[in-house]
This record gives C-alpha cells, structure tokens and sequence, in this order.
C-alpha cells in the first residue's frame, strides 16, 4: 500500500535520504535499524508527511502522497515522533482523544464516540488506568504507551514510530517491543518504526531495513540480517552469532 | 465532551467580569450612584455612562487582548514564557505609538493605532528572525532576543521625545507605563472591534493551533499546515497587541499571568484556554484598574502595578498548590 | 525620581497643539455667563486670581496653595492626569490648563463630557502677560489693571549690570537638571542682567564636566525640591566656591502673575553678591 520510489531529502545541502526504494503492505512490523544518522528518521517523516521528499515519489495506496488532502492522509497514516511534549500538564485522555483531530470540522469538538475511540486505544496500550493522570506524573514507559494510544485512537492502516524504544529501560523495551506486536496483531495496521538496537528488532519484527549514511543497505527478514559479516559490514560490529531460542543473536565479540 | 465543561467555565468568568465591571462602575472619586443617574441626575449620567463604563470596558478589552495575545503565543511558541510584553511586541507597539506622537502625528485620526500596529508587527518579525536557528525557535535565544528589543524600544521611546520640539517626558511615560487615563467610547469602539476580529481569527484557527502544542511535526503529520497556522497566530497576536497598546500604552504581565492562572484551573488545551484567558484577563485588569483609581483619593497610580500585585499573589499561590 | 522628572517635564516646552487651541480661543467671543473654571496648574490658578476672577474658580489641581483662598477650592488631583470624574462632578464650563505636560488623552476625554477646555502656554514670560489676556477674554473680567501692573513690576526689576555675573538654577542635583537657555527662568536672569552660566537649551540633564569647567558666579537651587544637603553635595562633588542661594520654589518655578517677585527676589541676591566682591 506504500510505495517508495527513489526518493530523496537533503538537510542544506546535506543527504538525508537517498533513493530509497521500497514497499510496504499487510499486516507486518517493520523495523527500520542503523547507525545514528543514517536517516532513519528522515525517512519516517517523508512518509508521515512532515517532509516532502526532494525527488521521487511516495505512494500512499496508489495515489501520490502529496496529493492527498492532509487530514485525509493523516487519518491512515499515523506517526509518532521522537519525543512528544505537549508542553503544557494535559491528562492522558485528552491527549489520546487529540488523536481524532484529522475527523474533526474547522469548530468540531470532540464527541463521546471520540472518547470512547480514545479510550479503546488507551486499553489496547495496556493504560487505561492512566487515563485520568497527567502526562508530567508518569513513568517514561508510560508516557511512551498513552503516546502510542494517541496514535491508535485514529485506527490508521500505517503507524510509524520514530525511536519509540529510546529513554526506556530494558524491562520496558520489552514490554513496548511486545505492544507493538499486538498492534499489529490486533489492528491489522503495518507498523514501521525507527530503532538502533538490532537484537529487540531482531526478535519482534518481521522485516528489517537496514539503512547505511541514508540509503538502503538491505530489506530483508531478521534471520538474513543477523549474520556476523553482514553487520560487521554494515554496522562496522565485530560481533559473534549465538544460538538460544532457535534463534541467532548477536554479541560483541570479546578479545582476549 | 468538551463543550459541556467549557460553557460552565465561560459562564462561571462571565459572572466574575460582570460582577467587576459592576464594582469598577460603581466606585470611583465622584460620589455618584446608579439610582441617581437612572432618575436622570445629568452629572451622575456623564460620570457614569461618560467616564466610568467607557473606563471599565476598555479595560476590559485591554486585558481579554492581552491575555488571548498571551496564550496565542505560549501555544504557537510551545514556551511558557511567551507573552507580548516579554517578546518586545508590546514593546515596539508603544514605540510606534510613541514616535509617531512625539512627531506630531498624533493629529491624524486613526495614524497612531496604525502606526502602533506596525511597531507590533515589526517587533515579532525581529523577535522570530533573531531567535530562529535552523527552522526551529529557541526559547532561550527568543526571550533574549526580547529582553533586547524591549531596551532598544525604551531608548528610542526616551530619545525620540527628547530630539522632538513637543519634548515632553510625560507623553514618553504614557506609553511605557501604561494608563487607562481619559478612555472614550470611541477607543472602546475600536478595540472592541480589533478584538472581535481577532477573536474569530483564532477562533477558526484554534483546532489547528492547539495541535502545535505537541511540536511542529506532530501538527503536520495531523494533516495541520503549520506554516500557515503560525502566521495567522502571530499576526491576530500583533495585531491586538498593537491596538491594546494604542489605546493604552504598556501594561505588562497579563499576558503572561492570565494564561497560566487559567491553565493551573483548567488543564486543557487552545480552544478551552482562549474564551477562558480573555474573560479572566478583562476580569484581572477591570479590577487591577479599580485598584489604582481608588487606593489614593484623587490620583492615579500606574496601572501594571496593580496587575503584579493582584495577580501575583494568586499565581502564587497556585503554583505552590501545584507543587504539591 | 519620576515625580521630579515629571515636574520637570511640566516645565519643558508644550504641544503645537496648545498653539492650535490658542489660535481657535483667542476668537472665541466673550460668554455672555460667567463661566465655572476648573484650574489644572498653580501658576494658572495665581492668573485667575490676580485677574480678579477667583470666585469664579470651582476647582484646582492638588499643586494649587497660593494665594490662600486656593487652598480651600475642591481639588482635582495630580495636574498631569487629574481625576476627570471630580471635574466633572464640579460641573465646570471651562477647564485651563498649560501645554506643558498636558496628557495627550485629556482633550479627548473633556471633548466627549462636552467640558470646554483652554490650553495656555506659559513656558517663556512673554507667555504669562499673554496667557493671561487669554484668561481674562474668557473670564469678561476687565476692570482690573492686573496686566499692565504686572508688566510694570517686571520693568521696574530690569537692570544692566556692568559686568553681568554667570548664574546657574539647578532644579534637581543628582542626576543635575538645570534650567538652560530658552526658558522663563532664563527670560528672567535677562530682566535682572545676569548670564546663564549654561550654554545649553531647556531643561536638560547638566554633565557635572560642564559644571566643573565653567563655574558659575552664584547657583540658584529651588527650596522644596532639592535639600540643602543635596545641593552640598552637589557643591562638594563640583568642587564650587561660588555662594549657593535657596530661592521660594513656589513663587521661582511658577511662571505667573508673581514672576515680578522672582526678579525682585533675584536682583537682591545678585546686588548683594555683587557687594560682597
């Protein structure tokens, strides 16, 4: 349903992205790995619309993303950014509920029907207990699921999440890892989203793509990926494959 | 939802301005009641109907302005120290104001609000130009980049009044003080007017305008144009901004105060805060301008004083409740 | 600081607007009542009464005291922003006040109670005769001398001296406010023939390097505003020997109906330096 085509940023004269080419359909998690810089989360804006891409064209089932009008875009493709802030104390269900805002008219408020949209996605992230606590009051790990749910409260066909695993602790990186596999499981949505740690990738996505100084280096599924030359090669990581799980996982390679 | 809760809040400050418009009207140096002016005692009429209301509504306006230029900017600028007085806008209103006046423009009907405006409107562009670094706003670099537009504007304020031949430090003051002194029905006219305008604008802007509160990029992936948002918000700001000053020179703090004295009572976002700060804002400086009339028999003290001192205090006491 | 500045302010030179109002009144026909007058200024209110026409004041800004009738008017407030709901109650047909200092927002606010108000400029002497012209067209009162018995006062003080000594009159002391040149009190040390020892025009901020380089002969200092210590201060900092004299501030700083007094008063500090050397 979303189709990149050769597309291309540049920061000031700087690369960003470079013809990137790929597509994304069904049901799937998707995460996108590499070094910090490489352009991931340039990429991530160019699909949610926060940037227009320099050259090429992203295709949003099948009709050119710019074409969209906005908020119809925005209400099937959802994204989160690096770190939200909504500057001033708000309660996590009016934040999630600030999620319906691409169906809302010029003076509409928000309706019962948009609660209880709020509220379904606060319960799909595990954190409808927080819904009357203020955002300055929770825990980073919760903050990043009432984030989500806002995300969610659209019920769009593409997520994309820019770092969401960034600031939590490892107990919480596997708490979200395994929420974003419900999302997709339970919303049927395609899930893209930003990461720099290979092994959690690893272990939740279905595909991964690896970028390399803002092009892409390989698109394939976690098992092609996690071997040791292939990440030296591209991540510059002397690692070593272990086996546990019926699964491959990379560790540093010690010398001794 | 939303609704609901907003039309009691509205309600609850519309009672609270009212019952300060009635006490601003009520008192004062002449001893004059309503009874008297409604069985037609001429002098109580004109004091009444010619000096009191017409005081008491603009400072009503005055404030409502401040405070929906006030919280216009702490959204737009996601910094919650944005405020006209302390970006320079107020400022380079008075500036205008004040330059045009000490040159003797101030004859031409109409030129000094207009003038004040374009002050306004010159002031924010510098403001966002100096504290602009690669596409984003820094709060630090936008509150000195203030700090420094706001000297520059009370120098030239000073030097202007004393290179002109009308030199006269008083009319200097009456800009950077701040004074309802001599209100008319017609300077309520026209800011009644600006503000109504204003008020729409943002009005048909603030479902797009609250969403920059969660950063810019947010807002465009919500399918808002930003750039566009953004320019409507700080010209509706600019412009009050200009007109309030006009008609009353610098009263500082409202903008500021109001806007989170409302958010400390009600945590919600742009659409809720902005009815809310301009009935709280007209209710703070209709009060504040009492205050200042009254607390010496026969003179007037500066009137941003007396929003300091009754809103501090208040603001006080919230943030430390708030704390807890 | 601010209230001394403003004083200051009220000396300094007013509004081309108070040349448009005196143009527009001066045709004005005599009233054909006796009109209420509110007075904004002491040294408006002292014309009124020299001209005879006291009774007809109902009102007077807080600074009014002199002559002692003045004391026991209602009063308005500060002169700069008087409180327009007493003028009001006071029910006047005609409000004076002097250009210098007048609140921009004044006019505006009178113009919408329908209250007539007279703008005088009184910033240099010729301005007091003829302001006072002014005042009495307004007021019908015609029978008494006061004008001509001013201006005769004021010649009978005029004097040349041989060699005419360098006067300075400092109105604040720290930052130093002077009284420069193109000012009544400069109109006045030339009826007595003495110099300003100031160059500079109006009242402005004096630097203490001119002070020191050029030295008056005598320095003049007004006697509520600026204490005895401050001016020895003054003095001590300047390194001046030159005697210092306080002058009655009330009858110096007012250009009115007393300024007669003024020179009279000058001309006996001046004589008397003159003796001593």
């Amino acid at each position: 349903m979303l189709d990149l085509r050769s597309v291309s940023f540049a920061y000031d004269g700087t690369d960003a992205v470079r013809d990137f080419t790929a597509s994304f359909a069904g049901t799937q998690l998707v995460a996108v790995i590499g070094p910090n810089g490489s352009g991931k989360s340039t990429l991530l804006k160019l699909v949610a619309r926060v940037l227009a891409p320099a050259r090429g064209e992203i295709l949003w089932r099948g009709r050119a993303a710019r074409e969209w009008p906005a908020k119809e875009y925005a209400r099937e493709v959802g994204y989160l950014p690096q770190e939200p802030d909504p500057t001033f104390p708000m309660r996590a269900i009016d934040v999630v509920v600030s999620g319906r805002a691409p169906f809302l008219g010029r003076f509409g408020w928000e309706t019962s029907a948009d609660y209880d949209e709020a509220a379904r996605a606060l319960a799909t992230c595990d954190a409808s207990y927080l819904a009357e606590r203020y955002l300055d009051e929770m825990s980073g790990g919760e903050r990043k699921r009432v984030f989500l749910a806002r995300v969610l409260a659209a019920r769009p066909k593409l997520i994309v999440l820019d770092e969401p695993l960034s600031s939590l602790d490892i107990a919480h990186v596997q708490q979200f890892s395994a929420l974003l596999r419900d999302v997709v499981r339970t919303t049927g949505a395609t899930v893209i989203y930003a990461t720099h740690d290979l092994n959690w990738a690893a272990a939740y996505s279905d595909r991964m793509l690896v970028m390399q100084r803002g092009a892409l280096a390989l698109d394939a599924p976690p098992g092609e990926v996690m071997q040791p030359e292939r990440i030296r090669e591209l991540f510059g990581f002397d690692a070593e494959a272990v086996e546990a799980g019926g699964r491959a996982w990379l560790v540093p390679r010690v010398q001794r | 939802m939303g609704t609901l809760a907003l039309t009691r809040a509205v309600a609850l400050l519309a009672l609270l301005l009212m019952v300060a418009l009635f006490l601003a009207s009520s008192a004062g140096a002449a001893d004059v009641s309503w009874r008297a002016a409604f069985a037609g005692d001429a002098t109580a009429r004109a004091i009444l109907f010619g000096i009191r209301l017409p005081r008491a509504l603009l400072a009503a306006l005055v404030g409502a302005t401040l405070a929906i230029a006030g919280v216009t900017f702490q959204t737009l600028l996601r910094n919650p120290l944005a405020d006209p007085f302390i970006l320079g806008v107020s400022g380079g209103a008075a500036c205008g104001a004040a330059v045009s006046t000490a040159f003797g423009l101030a004859r031409v009907p109409g030129l000094v609000p207009l003038v004040a405006f374009a002050g306004a409107c010159a002031a924010t562009a510098a403001v966002f130009l100096l504290a602009r670094r690669r596409a984003h706003t820094d709060p630090t670099r936008l509150l000195l980049s203030g700090l420094v537009l706001n000297a520059f504007f009370s120098a030239v304020i000073l030097v202007s009044f004393a290179l002109s031949k009308s030199s006269d430090l008083t009319a200097a003051l009456r800009w950077m003080m701040g004074t309802l002194f001599g209100a008319t029905w017609s300077d309520v006219a026209l800011l009644f007017a600006l503000f109504l305008l204003t008020m729409a604008t943002l009005v048909f802007v603030a479902n797009d305008l609250r969403m920059l509160a969660f950063g810019e990029d947010d807002a465009k992936s919500r399918g808002v144009d930003v750039e566009r948002i953004k320019l409507v918000g700080f010209a509706a700001g600019s412009i009050v901004t200009g007109a309030a000053v006009a008609v009353s020179g610098i009263i500082g703090f409202v903008g500021l105060l109001v806007p989170h004295l409302i958010r400390m009572i009600w945590r919600r976002d742009f659409r809720f805060l902005l009815p809310l700060c301009a009935l709280g804002g007209a209710t703070l400086v209709v009060l504040a301008d009492l205050v200042s009339r009254i607390v010496l028999p026969s003179s007037e003290l500066p009137i941003g004083a007396f929003t300091a001192i009754l809103g501090v205090p208040f603001f006080l006491s919230l943030l430390r409740r708030d704390r807890a | 600081m601010l209230r001394r500045l403003s004083r200051t302010a009220a000396l300094r030179r007013g509004f081309c607007l108070a040349l448009l109002f005196l143009g527009c009144h001066r045709a004005a026909p005599e009233p054909a009542h006796a009109p209420r007058i509110v007075s904004l200024a002491p040294n408006v209110t002292e014309m009124i009464y020299a001209l005879g026409a006291g009774d007809l004041l109902v009102g007077t800004d807080a600074a009014s005291d002199f002559p002692e009738q003045a004391k026991a008017l209602p009063k308005v407030g500060v002169g700069l922003t008087p409180n327009i709901e007493k003028i009001v109650a006071l029910k006047p047909t005609l409000v004076i006040a002097i250009a210098a200092g007048l609140h921009p927002n004044l006019p505006r606010a009178l113009e919408a109670q329908h209250i007539p108000l007279l703008v005088v400029k009184t910033d240099r002497l010729a301005d007091v005769a003829r302001s006072m012209r002014t005042i009495r067209d307004r007021t019908g009162r015609v029978q008494k001398p006061a004008i001509a018995a001013m201006l005769h006062a004021l010649q009978q003080q005029r004097r040349t001296r041989a060699k005419p000594s360098r006067v300075l009159f400092v109105v604040w002391s720290d930052p130093l406010y002077i009284a420069g040149r193109d000012t009544f009190t400069n109109d006045l040390f030339d009826i007595c023939g003495v110099r300003n020892a100031a160059e500079v025009s109006g009242w402005p901020q004096y630097s203490l390097e001119s002070l020191i380089a050029s030295p008056p002969d005598l320095l003049l200092y007004p006697d509520h505003s600026v204490s005895r210590a401050q001016v020895d201060a003054l003095k001590e900092r300047a390194k001046l020997t030159c005697p210092i004299v306080a002058v009655d501030e009330n009858v110096f700083v007012r250009p009115g109906p007393r300024m007669a007094q003024a020179a009279a008063a000058l001309n006996r500090i001046v004589d008397e330096w003159e003796r001593s050397h």
